[in-house]
């Protein structure tokens, strides 16, 4: 049984105890405590806070499950100048990250067409296993452009528009990029997948907004009841996954010749300053980068499928993107830390930024209210759109959840699911869905996961974030 | 003495695989077949075709994790499955290895080969591989 101490109805401290450097904190309910003590996850928060340099402490969101030396759910900020830096602490998908497209739509005019719609989808964007489209390919001095410019490469090829990387977490492009740094392996894969899905978890979703929490925030989003939005969730593909491996292989030897001890290899890591550090880091932007052209270019395909099977010029369904977020990802920023101005690299693995009304990275057209927070649920269940806030600013280096974690394994997912037809059961319910043919419908049923809806509710409990909007499912795509 | 074996075991969000097998070398074998039953059903890949492949030095459970990640590139650049494996090991004075391994299988056929699920990486996630008295045995955690 764990040390855990309550803060408040919604937040645990682990105190720190051995080669910790800082206490753990958990954001979560006494339910999900019960939950969370039964595996490594807590095991895991105590170990991340060993890291040379972290700042705080080792943070985890209330849908925190167990992962690879670092937790799902986790945040670790790091002094940016003594610090380590470490890719288990961003995740093998480098920036997977969620983008929410509004429209001038509502659920009534696309009930119609709905089918359409999803078929145009599945058609014009590619998910599942294979390449990417016959008309997207990259030449090597592409690439460069896509690793260096982010979103911006992909709106200077006329996917999408210049309006959009406003509404794009870091515009779109994380600084420090260096395309140099990604190896031929990485660069070979990721040349013929941009303008990918993937598969496993991620998705495109068309969705309705379901229930305003908060009419001013809503407005200011650009939300209203009964529209239709678009939500993608993807990342990195195959490029962001090789530069992990990669400089996980490098760290593992690299942290021994630091002389840094770790309970959990999986938390191999260097000085930020080391060329290590440094190397992994200009290939992480670079990474990241290629996920933001990625959401980017699908939003585009997007555009299209919906104005083909309305039969309306793309631009008239009016989508256009309320924002896109990252939460596997390090980041530099900025924080004021007992009295103290700090510069600080976030690692945030399964969470994601929630900056406050006033920040100025939190976009113009929304700085009175926040950062939008863009939570995806799981296929068939609700999604969330939030607002960052000070408190999340002040507590957890701007930070929240960033979804609902896996509750089941595939094999008993597949068991459970067994002689039901998943697909009908979500038809059923007016969501349809068109998958590429792998085992995942299966094994992406909701009850595998954690309800998003007891996640959103504590971290609003604990004031990191406020709910702004419900959406939910009307049609998906899937690898 | 038992064969080479593997069994997945069950895993909150990815795949676990549980091998064994009485010699290092076999150990490293039943791992790519593992790796590639976890992707598709292995009985439908014919033995038809080759790959050749050398790596290290390395200590062991690093070199098992770069041996895999090898099967999965040879995988997602060429489409290749791996229907069985042989692989030899060398050993250098420092406690790190070479290997030397040959693959045996065919390029994916999409008719043949339906897809299970894809792989993103293999883990050093509780990655030790162990000896005991039937030989070694090791448990690779793949994030999917």
């Amino acid at each position: 049984m764990s040390d855990a101490i309550p803060l408040s109805p919604f937040s645990w401290r682990l105190p720190r105890t051995g080669g910790m450097r800082v206490d753990g904190i958990v954001y979560a309910d006494a339910a999900m405590m019960t939950d969370i003590q039964k595996d490594q996850s807590l095991q895991q928060v105590r170990n991340v806070a060993h890291l040379p340099g972290i700042i705080g402490a080792s943070l985890a969101m209330p849908d925190i499950h167990w992962g690879y030396g670092f937790p799902i759910g986790g945040v670790a900020a790091v002094d940016a100048e003594d610090g380590v830096v470490s890719p288990g602490g961003v995740g093998y998908d480098i920036n997977c990250g969620v983008r929410l497209l509004r429209s001038r739509l509502t659920r009534e005019e696309v009930a119609p067409k709905l089918r359409e719609i999803v078929a145009q989808m599945y058609a014009n964007v590619p998910t599942g296993v294979g390449e990417g489209r016959r008309d997207l390919r990259l030449s090597s001095r592409d690439l460069d452009g896509v690793l260096e410019q982010g979103a911006a490469w992909a709106v200077g090829r006329g996917f999408g528009d210049r309006a959009d990387l406003d509404h794009i977490e870091e515009g779109g492009r994380l600084p420090g990029a260096d395309p140099a740094l990604v190896s031929e392996r990485a660069r070979q894969r990721g040349s013929l997948q941009l303008g990918t899905l993937g598969s496993g978890n991620h998705f495109a979703e068309l969705q309705y907004v379901a229930e305003i929490y908060d009419e001013r925030i809503a407005s200011a989003f650009g939300l209203f009841p009964g529209q239709v939005t678009v939500m993608i969730h993807s990342g990195s593909r195959g490029l962001g996954h090789q530069v992990c491996q990669e400089h996980l292989r490098v760290m593992v030897d690299a942290a021994r010749r630091y002389g840094i001890t770790l309970p959990d290899r999986q938390l191999c890591c260097a000085p930020i300053g080391s060329p290590e550090g440094q190397a992994y880091l200009g290939a992480m932007a670079a990474a990241a980068n290629f996920a933001f052209a990625n959401r980017q270019v699908m939003s585009h395909w997007i555009r299209e499928s919906v104005g083909a099977a309305l039969g309306l010029a793309p631009h008239r369904a009016g989508l256009s993107v309320v924002y896109d977020v990252c939460h596997n990802i390090a980041k530099f920023e900025t924080f004021e830390v007992e009295g103290r101005t700090r510069r600080a690299c976030v690692h945030r693995k399964g969470s994601t930024r929630a900056y406050p009304p006033g920040h100025r990275q939190t976009p113009a057209a929304y700085r009175e209210v926040g950062q939008p927070v863009l939570i995806p649920g799981d296929m068939g269940r609700y999604s969330y759109v939030l607002a960052g806030t000070d408190r999340a600013f002040r507590e957890t280096f701007g930070s929240t959840c960033h979804g609902a974690g896996r509750l089941m394994s595939r094999s008993e997912a597949k068991k459970r699911v067994r002689g039901r037809s998943l697909l009908k059961e979500l038809e059923a319910q007016g969501v349809h869905v068109m998958a590429a043919g792998m085992a995942t419908v299966a094994e992406e049923m909701p009850e595998a996961y954690k309800d998003v809806a007891d996640v959103v509710r504590v971290v609003e409990g604990a004031g990191l974030s406020r709910r702004v909007a419900q959406l939910r499912p009307l049609g998906v795509i899937k690898g | 003495m038992a064969g080479p074996s593997f069994e997945f075991v069950p895993h909150t969000a990815d795949v676990a695989v549980r091998l064994h097998a009485p010699t290092l070398e076999g150990l490293f074998a039943v791992a790519a077949a593992a790796c590639t039953e976890a992707l598709t059903d292995r009985s439908a890949i014919r033995a038809s075709d080759s790959r050749r492949l050398s790596l290290g030095p390395a200590e062991p459970d690093l070199l098992l994790v770069d041996w895999l990640h090898e099967v999965l590139y040879l995988f997602e650049s060429e489409g290749f499955l791996v229907r069985e494996a042989e692989v030899s090991l060398a050993p250098d004075d420092t406690g790190a290895w070479t290997l030397d391994g040959q693959l045996r299988g065919e390029p994916r056929d999409a008719e043949r080969h339906g897809l299970k699920l894809l792989i993103k990486a293999v883990t050093y996630h509780g990655l030790a591989i162990a000896r005991d008295a039937d030989g070694y045995s090791a448990t690779v955690v793949f994030d999917v």
